[in-house]
């Protein structure tokens, strides 16, 4: 039978013994789409409880699903699935994504996914060239970064080969450590897998195609309708300043072009323009990131933006910083976002944190951390150090050689050389303090003894138990980002909740729009001014996270996705929720509704809750896992909870929110865990069952 | 000439003069006075001028020229949709025709009310309003002396940038919480 959309075939690699062989995708994950989705599966299905992170029993599975390499518009990550190394004590399921080309030139191969396991006797890394797949030596590799390797790689493969490879920190099995592919598009959290598994790199050359059901007709007038919808980047749907198409305007927007705003290092110029939102080709200018991320000083230095395969949104920045070259990296750096997380190792730069030095430090970092392949854990890596030094812990846990090993005067002097140490230490666990950075901030607070004051606002955790930061959070959204902040064992990296909250629209339009698929207006609140919970929030906070799961397993970019808007006033401001199954059924020919998709996305999220269940050992994931730092009911001190002007939340409210949430998910409210009437109703049974003989399945 | 030639010149010249004010919204983002349209090279006389908005309206063609007018002078501007929007028009005649303390007062007012969030006092240097960031002090000065101004209030965020805000549609806390996002929160979140 033709497989449309998947290529039908799953790569299965043995380090330990070396066999290699193939996996008919369709047979078995059909119904959890592919990525996350076919992770969970594998890991449900393959390693017990018990296993840890590192061990050969453990898998790691890459993969896109059907939409990869469609050309879907936004379809471009991949995920990385295994046992996250970081969460504490138990090391329990996680994912970590990454975008570029690596996942689509996967498709072309011919694979939808790539499952690996056992470690092999001496590193290693994987050549896929279509249906040509060895294991190849990389002994010579091993010890050298990601640059290089990839380098070293694409000399063998050719130019076109796209490589995700680790650096010195996943090979020295460093919890906080990286995945890296095509310059700028990392993975985090899985580096030290692969370390685990003496696995380099895997290299990847396709020249196959994708096949897609629809007619070719049928298929363009589907993606011009998808781009037609498309703002900015997270979905802002009007411009960061007054444009004279524009009816709305923020000036948090992403959508930063405007007359006037440049690619500046671009020879000649390139100015950003206007951006009709009718203008499907300036798509890629909407989004000047880099005076987002860096400040307005990045524009001179912007060379372009950049991004992931068929992707139009383009939220890369590229630029050039002749004065970084003093530090001893290229002037030449790319990334986005958290991913310039080096920079905010140093805490205060001389000229500000968006002056020239903060500028060369993102450089610096982006050089360091992208080829050791040191991960940040969203940024907490930078805060952990922060708290460790600010508050006297590092001198009571270094010896003293060790402390004056390290160049604090550098820091304080806010100089991006104090970055090249730093990450220099966590990559290779040099002494205690390179050793403890690496650990991940659950067993480093642990281990060095950091005070309750840790776990305040000011440090950004999240869960202690697990050592995630908040990631869109309780600032956005209230109840709602706080709920989804509690669901996974990482930083939740949900953006579906953002993607509405912060289009930049009037609340009126967005709850107009939010009544449509919530059912009422009340899901959605004004920023900072958040009312008492109530069920539509609940429906919200569900399915931002059923959407995330779909992103990840289709894929579409959660960054992105979903369209509840659009920039156009002549839809009323409408997107379309109903994009991923349209996309989803005319690739694969499987023809599904909004509803159906949303079930199959149900599913998997689901699974992800069993994973952690038996990984945990508890069904009582509401008093175990799905935990709210105080900050979030202590903070601001002088400011009333549910009050106009902060985030600050009701501690009975949010355990309403729990109780509302569970019920919206089918979950026993008193656990939080799925009943044995949801996993029969999402086709998870057979875990209901192995959950029950291990006294984890909650009786409803 | 003949009644023919008479309704094809006036067509060729709604013609003219609606691609005119296409280009210059597409281009510069402004608005068409109609009176520029009584100089050269048109030297349209009043009568001409109706009967060009009369033709502008009748034909579908032309539906994307709009007309917006100045209640107090009776001046009318055209501009052409979608390159310029209906509440940007707006937003340009206020500027063109209103002191700089009601243009920042009903913008104000507006945001307030809307989104809801404060207002800041930057975005009145910007296109489509163009105040001279060394005159705020003295507006905001003035706007502080007017009764029916009252509403409007003017905070800074911690970094110092200056916001209003009007209490009509927003208290303090909500507007100092909103612009303290914008400001800093929102760049530590990461």
């Amino acid at each position: 039978m033709s497989s449309y959309g998947w290529s039908g075939k799953i790569l299965r690699v043995d380090l330990t013994t070396g066999r290699i062989w193939t996996e008919k995708t369709l047979e078995r994950y059909r119904d959890y789409l592919g990525a996350t989705g076919i992770g969970y599966k594998v890991m449900w299905d393959e390693v017990p409880a018990g296993v840890g992170a590192f061990d050969p029993a453990n898998r790691i599975i890459f993969g896109g699903g059907p939409l990869i390499g469609t050309g879907s518009p936004c379809g471009g990550r991949v995920a990385i699935t295994s046992l996250l190394p970081t969460s504490y004590p138990t090391e329990v399921i996680g994912s970590g994504h990454m975008g570029g080309h690596w996942g689509s030139e996967l498709k072309f191969a011919g694979w939808d996914a790539i499952i690996v396991q056992g470690k092999a006797p001496s590193p290693v890394w994987l050549a896929v060239a279509d249906d040509k797949v060895e294991i190849r030596d990389a002994r010579s590799l091993w010890g050298s970064g990601i640059y290089r390797a990839t380098a070293e790689i694409c000399q063998e493969m050719g130019g076109e080969a796209q490589v995700a490879a680790i650096g010195q920190a996943g090979e020295k099995l460093v919890r906080m450590a990286c995945v890296m592919n095509g310059n700028s598009h990392s993975a985090g959290g899985m580096g030290g897998v692969m370390g685990s598994k003496n696995l380099k790199a895997i290299g990847v050359r396709g020249t196959g195609s994708v096949k897609i059901a629809a007619k070719k007709k049928e298929w363009k007038s589907l993606v011009n309708h998808v781009l037609s919808l498309a703002g900015s980047n997270n979905q802002w749907v009007v411009p960061s300043t007054p444009q004279p198409w524009a009816e709305f305007h923020a000036t948090s927007s992403r959508w930063t072009a405007r007359k006037g705003l440049y690619w500046g290092a671009a020879n000649p110029p390139v100015e950003t323009g206007t951006c009709d939102p009718h203008d499907l080709n300036s798509i890629g200018y909407r989004c000047q990131k880099a005076v987002f991320d860096l400040g307005p000083i990045a524009e001179q230095f912007t060379v372009r933006m950049d991004g992931c395969h068929s992707c139009p949104i383009r939220c890369h920045i590229q630029i050039s910083v002749p004065s970084a070259e003093k530090y001893g990296v290229s002037r030449y750096a790319a990334n986005t976002c958290v991913g310039w997380w080096g920079r905010n190792v140093i805490k205060n730069y001389p000229d500000g944190p968006r002056g020239m030095t903060a500028l060369e430090g993102a450089v610096v970092g982006k050089h360091m951390t992208d080829d050791y392949g040191v991960w940040c854990n969203y940024g907490q890596i930078a805060r952990d150090f922060q708290y460790a030094y600010e508050k006297g812990v590092l001198k009571k846990v270094l010896s003293e050689a060790e402390y004056k090993s390290i160049p604090f005067g550098l820091y304080e002097k806010g100089s991006p050389e104090f970055i090249k140490d730093f990450v220099r230490r966590i990559a290779f666990r040099e002494g205690e303090f390179g050793f403890a950075l690496g650990e991940g901030t659950a067993r480093l607070a642990r281990r060095w003894g950091f005070g309750r004051d840790f776990f305040g606002y000011e440090w950004n955790v999240w869960n202690e138990k697990l050592g995630y930061p908040k990631h869109h959070s309780n600032e956005n959204g209230g109840q709602v980002g706080t709920l989804i902040n509690t669901q996974y064992n990482r930083d939740s990296q949900c953006h579906s909740h953002v993607n509405l909250y912060s289009c930049g629209l009037p609340l009126g339009i967005q709850k107009r729009l939010a009544a449509e698929i919530f059912g009422s207006g009340d899901a959605i609140d004004a920023y900072r001014n958040y009312t008492p919970m109530n069920v539509y929030k609940a429906k919200f906070a569900k399915w931002s996270l059923i959407r995330k799961e779909l992103h990840d397993s289709l894929p579409l970019c959660n960054w992105m996705f979903p369209w509840v808007v659009s920039p156009l006033k002549e839809r009323g401001y409408k997107g379309d929720t109903s994009i991923e199954s349209r996309l989803y059924s005319a690739v694969t020919g499987d023809g599904k509704s909004e509803a159906e998709m949303d079930l199959v996305a149900e599913r998997i999220f689901n699974l992800h809750r069993a994973l952690t269940i038996r990984g945990m050992k508890t069904k009582d994931m509401r008093k175990e896992h799905d935990l709210v730092p105080d900050w979030v009911y202590d903070y601001p001190k002088d400011a009333k909870p549910l009050s106009p002007g902060s985030d600050k939340m009701d501690r009975e409210d949010m355990q309403r929110a729990f109780d509302l949430f569970y019920r919206e998910c089918g979950w026993d409210v008193a656990t939080g865990s799925p009943t044995r009437e949801t996993y029969r109703r999402l086709g998870l049974g057979y875990v209901a069952d192995e959950l029950e003989k291990e006294g984890l399945l909650a009786q409803a | 000439m003949t009644d023919e030639t008479e309704a094809e010149q006036r067509r060729i010249l709604t013609a003219k003069i609606a691609e005119q004010v296409r280009e210059e919204s597409r281009s510069t983002g402004r608005l068409s006075p109609l009176n520029a349209f009584f100089q050269e090279p048109y030297n349209l006389n009043r009568e001409d001028a109706e009967e060009v908005l009369r033709s502008l309206a009748a034909d579908q063609a032309n539906a994307d020229i709009r007309v917006i007018r100045d209640d107090k002078r009776g001046d009318l501007y055209l501009y052409a949709s979608p390159h310029v929007c209906e509440a940007y028009a707006a937003s340009l005649l206020l500027a063109k025709i209103s002191d700089p303390c009601d243009v920042i007062a009903e913008t104000v007012r507006e945001e307030s009310r809307l989104y809801p969030r404060p207002t800041c006092s930057l975005l009145f240097h910007l296109p489509p309003y163009g105040l001279s960031p060394e005159a705020m002090p003295s507006y905001v000065r003035e706007m502080g002396r007017r009764e029916e101004m009252r509403d409007i209030k003017t905070f800074e965020a911690s970094n110092g940038v200056s916001y209003f805000y009007s209490e009509r549609h927003m208290s303090l806390a909500h507007a100092r919480g909103l612009a303290e996002w914008i400001e800093v929160e929102q760049f530590e979140n990461q």
